[in-house]
């Protein structure tokens, strides 16, 4: 049985990913990467309100490192479109 | 680990890659974009899965400590501290003694003292039946039996390596797992006492564990066989 905290912790990032897309899909959004930016933004929303248990793992931070760089270069791009027009 | 995130994660990556797939085919870079969404969220929950320890899990490791370090207190407070942890299977039930002598004889469970030395004596019940008794002291069988009930049954390692010379038996765990990492510094720990009890049912005897500490990569003890 997983810890409450846990599945708190899915129930709300997951739901965050939810409401994102479908608003996103809604608002007829066509650049993928914006879905993949806030998807991001939900895990670190999700994981500062309710952080898991336990001490965190050389994988947990190998995900925030992912996480982050992707993040990052998703940003690094969209800046570097406005300022090369 | 918890499963239930594991199975999720992969049922949410298998269904964000079927989406993707069809994304280029219908050439639908919106869907793209909710596909990789999804196949993130559904990394994340593997992620979380694979490093989120099991909730009993958690509580048995605090309870451990816990217990470790109110036996610390006693056995501190008895000076006990430069002790001999004694393993005796007798009729299938284990009995653990902590006392600076390894010849304690037939002591009843409890806090006592004999020949003018304190010990601690606490019976341990069928604890680790299963391990397989080697019919004669030698490091390859010793090997055998204790890395299939350290390794295989408990998970407390990844790997055991023994080594005997004469009464002596040199046993080095490598990567321990990280919950009973946390709890070897206290002088009775789980480690050390479920090793103890493993070679003491293998050889269907007494051992006392004379020395430990740690080795690259893991932990060694060094126990005397004592019949």
């Amino acid at each position: 049985m997983s810890s409450r905290r846990v599945l708190r912790f899915a129930a709300l990032y997951t739901g965050l990913v939810a409401l994102f897309n479908s608003t996103l899909v809604l608002l007829g959004e066509r650049r993928a990467d914006a879905y993949v930016a806030l998807n991001v933004l939900s895990f670190y929303v999700s994981y500062s309100l309710v952080r898991p248990p336990g001490r965190p793992g050389r994988a947990t931070l190998l995900l925030h490192v992912a996480l982050l760089t992707v993040f990052a270069a998703i940003v690094s791009v969209r800046v570097y479109e406005v300022l090369a027009r | 680990m918890s499963r239930v995130l594991a199975v999720l994660g992969v049922n949410v990556l298998t269904v964000s890659a079927l989406a993707a797939a069809y994304s280029f085919y219908a050439q639908d870079t919106a869907l793209l974009g909710v596909a990789l969404s999804v196949g993130l969220a559904g990394a994340v929950l593997l992620a979380m899965g694979f490093t989120t320890p099991e909730a009993t899990l958690v509580a048995l490791t605090e309870y451990a400590d816990v217990v470790g370090r109110a036996l610390t207190t006693v056995i501190e407070d008895l000076d006990l501290l430069r002790s001999k942890l004694v393993a005796t299977v007798n009729g299938g039930e284990v009995r653990l003694a902590i006392a600076k002598t390894s010849d304690l004889g037939d002591v009843s469970a409890g806090i006592g003292a004999r020949f003018g030395e304190p010990y601690i004596s606490f019976p341990a019940g069928r604890v680790l039946e299963g391990v397989a008794r080697v019919p004669e002291l030698d490091g390859r069988s010793l090997e055998s039996a204790l890395s299939e009930v350290l390794v295989e049954s408990l998970g407390l390692c990844s790997r055991v390596a023994t080594e005997v010379s004469g009464r002596l038996v040199r046993v080095e765990v490598y990567g321990v797992s990280k919950p009973l990492e946390r709890l070897c510094g206290t002088p009775v720990n789980p480690v050390n006492v479920l090793t103890a009890i493993a070679l003491a049912r293998a050889t269907g005897g007494r051992v006392a564990l004379v020395e430990s500490g740690q080795v690259a990569g893991g932990r060694y003890m060094v126990f005397e066989v004592l019949g």
